[in-house]
C-alpha cells in the first residue's frame, strides 16, 4: 500500500515538472506576447510533447529525406518566393 | 539541451516541410507573430501540422536587441565586403515586404574572409527589426546571401530619415502595388551597393551574432551581419515605403546567452 502511494505520488511529481519545463515563459517587448493566454501556453505544451515524442521517430524521417535528393529543398527558391 | 534537441527537431521538420510544400506555405501575418508557431498546416499530418514551430522554441532567434547584448571585440574576426554589381533585377512585393529579387545569373556577394556567398535577394522592414534599448530605426534593409548549401548570411543596414535617397527611390518606383505581383521588366539597371553606406565596402565595420529568419519559419543557423553605419532615406520616401507594408517588423527576441561580436 505504501509502496503504491509513494509510486503515485512520484508519477504526479514528474508530470508537474515536465508541464512545467516544457511551459518555460520567454520575455519579450511584444505587447501580444504579454498578452498570452493560457491557450497558447496548453499548445506550446502540446507542441512541445509532440515534438518530443516525434524525436524518437526522426531517424526514418531523415531516411526519407535522403532518398529525395533531387527534391533537396531550396532555401534560394523558398527565399525568393518569401521574405526571409 | 532539451530546448537544443527541440529546435533541432523543428529544424528538421520544416527541411522535410520544405520539400513538399515549399511553394505553399501556410499564411502568416505580423499582427499574429506570437503565435507563428502554432500555425497548422491542416493538409499535412503530425509533425508536418507545424511547419514555423521553430519561432516559438527557437534559442537563437532575431531580431534582437542591441543594447541588452554583451559585447565582445577581442576576437579577430574576418573582413567582411560588399562585393555587389550592377544587375537587372525583379522588383516584388511579396505581400509581406518589398523585396528586390537578383537575376539567377547575378554575380554579386558576400565576401566573409575568404568565402563569398551570392546575394539572393534583398527587402524592407518598417520600422526595423533590431532595436536599441528598445527604440526601433524608421526601417531596415536585410541583404539576404545563401550558398549552394543553403548557408544564409544577412547583412542588416539600418535607415534613418534624413537626405532623399535616390537609390532607395528606384526600388519603390519600380516595385509594384499590388502584392503578389513581381515587376520582372523593368530593365532597370540596379547596384544594390548604392544602398550601403558611405564607407570602404571592400571592408566594412559591422557587429556579428547567431540568429534566425526573422520571418515564419524563423530557421536558425542564419549568420548576421549589422552595419555600424547607417544609410538615410527622406521621410516621404519613408511614407512612401509605408504605402506598400507597415509595422513589417518581428519584435527583439531573447538572446540567451549569445554575445555581439564586432569589428570596430
Amino acid at each position: 500500500m505504501f509502496a503504491k502511494l509513494f509510486l503515485t505520488a512520484l508519477l504526479c511529481s514528474s508530470m508537474s515538472s515536465y508541464a512545467e519545463s516544457a511551459e518555460q515563459p520567454r520575455s519579450s517587448t511584444n505587447s501580444i506576447q504579454q498578452n498570452q493566454s493560457s491557450t497558447d501556453a496548453k499548445h506550446h505544451s502540446r507542441l512541445n510533447s509532440i515534438l518530443s515524442d516525434k524525436q524518437k521517430n526522426s531517424a526514418p524521417m531523415q531516411q526519407d529525406s535522403d532518398l529525395d535528393t533531387n527534391q533537396k529543398p531550396s532555401m534560394i527558391d523558398y527565399c525568393r518566393k518569401n521574405t526571409c | 539541451m532539451r530546448s537544443k534537441i527541440l529546435s533541432n527537431v523543428s529544424a528538421l521538420f520544416f527541411s522535410f516541410y520544405a520539400i513538399n510544400t515549399v511553394s505553399s506555405p501556410p499564411h502568416w501575418h505580423y499582427d499574429e507573430q506570437s503565435t507563428w508557431w502554432a500555425i497548422e498546416d491542416t493538409s499535412q499530418s503530425i509533425p508536418l501540422l507545424y511547419p514555423y514551430a521553430e519561432c516559438g522554441v527557437g534559442k537563437r532567434q532575431s531580431p534582437v536587441d542591441l543594447a541588452t547584448a554583451k559585447f565582445n571585440d577581442t576576437k579577430p574576426l574576418n573582413q567582411l565586403a560588399a562585393l555587389y554589381n550592377a544587375d537587372t533585377p525583379t522588383f516584388y512585393n511579396n505581400g509581406h515586404s518589398v523585396q528586390v529579387n537578383t537575376s539567377l545569373d547575378y554575380s554579386g556577394g558576400l565576401k566573409i574572409g575568404e568565402e563569398s556567398i551570392p546575394l539572393i535577394q534583398f527587402h524592407l522592414h518598417e520600422p526595423s527589426e533590431h532595436v536599441i534599448n528598445g527604440q526601433h530605426f524608421p526601417a531596415e534593409l536585410h541583404f539576404v546571401h545563401i550558398n549552394e548549401d543553403g548557408r544564409i548570411a544577412v547583412l542588416a543596414v539600418a535607415i534613418e530619415t534624413g537626405n532623399e535617397n535616390p537609390a532607395f527611390q528606384t526600388i519603390l518606383d519600380n516595385t509594384p502595388v499590388q502584392e503578389g505581383e513581381q515587376n520582372t521588366d523593368s530593365g532597370v539597371q540596379f547596384n544594390p551597393a548604392a544602398l550601403l553606406p558611405p564607407q570602404d565596402h571592400g571592408n566594412l565595420e559591422y557587429f556579428t551574432l547567431a540568429g534566425s529568419l526573422t520571418t515564419p519559419p524563423c530557421s536558425e543557423g542564419v549568420q548576421w551581419y549589422l552595419l555600424s553605419e547607417v544609410i538615410t532615406i527622406s521621410t516621404a520616401q519613408l511614407e512612401q515605403l509605408k504605402s506598400f507594408h507597415t509595422n513589417n517588423a518581428r519584435v527583439a527576441q531573447d538572446l540567451n546567452g549569445r554575445a555581439i561580436l564586432s569589428n570596430k
